[in-house]
């Protein structure tokens, strides 16, 4: 399957780059298990948390992906489609995070490439983003892959 | 309650669980995961402007669904590793989720693999995936 030449900034694939740092907000873990109908008490409350041997509330696994959206990563430039959709999405999670957490982020563009099927030619854009808490532990790393058509 | 891992075998079906993704779930999920307004997710006439035949779940929700799955399965904070591939659009509609497990490792690790999906309940797969899981041993 030939590979179609798309428009993109090279000069991104691969460079890491720090995006921020955030604190994990214990109400938008909340609100995120409001939304899911999460109930579990390690992830909805900070006593039984503790009384568990953790710091504070945790945050469930795929509170990541909240985080990853309100990441600032660089244009890319790519010039295809117009449309864009989730193609997959992976989390490796390595160590808890909890409420209050002060992480660094950091992103970097993995690949881009296109594939053609019959309904015609997509571009996929894959990012890969770490999260690092206080003690130099990485907590989760997340590759986001996206569709253009 | 979570299974211990010495009781868990290759082959393993995990418990079907059918959920109903309402309209008003999605809003739910999308007020905290992209703010307000209307989208492909939530808005009809937007879904349909996209080419979609009707709102679609957001594939973030459908993991959520699929790591919550296989929470009340092996307890939470077992996943440590979650790879979803989304094959085909989710509707709001009726799903079932299922799992089985494809691998065991070492006593000292704990660690399960399984394959995990999303499927219509006429058995279409929606979204696929693969997990690892650390259960308690005795």
């Amino acid at each position: 399957m030939a590979m179609q030449e798309i428009e993109f900034d090279r000069s991104l694939l691969g460079v890491e780059h720090q995006v921020e740092t955030i604190t994990v907000d214990k109400e938008k873990i909340l609100a995120f298990c409001q939304a899911i109908g999460e109930t579990n008490p390690l992830y909805t409350d900070d006593a039984a948390a503790k009384a568990a041997g953790y710091r504070a509330l945790l945050a469930p696994p795929t509170f990541s992906t909240l985080l990853v959206r309100g990441t600032d990563r660089p244009d890319i430039k790519l010039n295809f489609g117009r449309t864009s959709f989730r193609a997959g999405e992976a989390i490796e999670v390595l160590g808890p995070i909890h409420a209050g957490d002060v992480l660094d982020v950091r992103s970097s563009l993995k690949t881009v490439y296109t594939k053609t099927g019959r309904s015609g030619t997509m571009c996929f854009v894959v990012w890969e983003t770490s999260f690092t808490n206080r003690e130099g532990e990485r907590v989760i790393a997340v590759q986001e892959s996206m569709v253009r058509r | 309650m979570a299974p211990y891992f010495d009781e868990v075998e290759m082959g393993d079906d995990l418990p079907t669980a059918e959920k109903t993704i309402t309209d008003q779930a999605v809003v739910d999920f999308c007020q905290v995961w992209q703010g307000p307004g209307a989208s492909r997710f939530t808005d009809d006439e937007q879904a349909k402007a996209e080419g979609l035949s009707a709102p679609i779940t957001p594939g973030v929700m459908c993991m959520t669904l699929m790591a919550q799955f296989l929470e009340e399965w092996g307890g939470a904070c077992s996943i440590k590793r979650l790879d979803v591939v989304f094959r085909r659009n989710v509707l709001h509609t009726s799903v079932r989720l299922v799992g089985v497990v494809t691998d065991t490792g070492t006593q000292s690790d704990g660690l399960v693999e399984c394959d995990v999906s999303i499927q219509s309940l006429e058995g279409d797969l929606l979204v696929g995936g693969g997990a690892t899981l650390a259960l308690p041993y005795k």
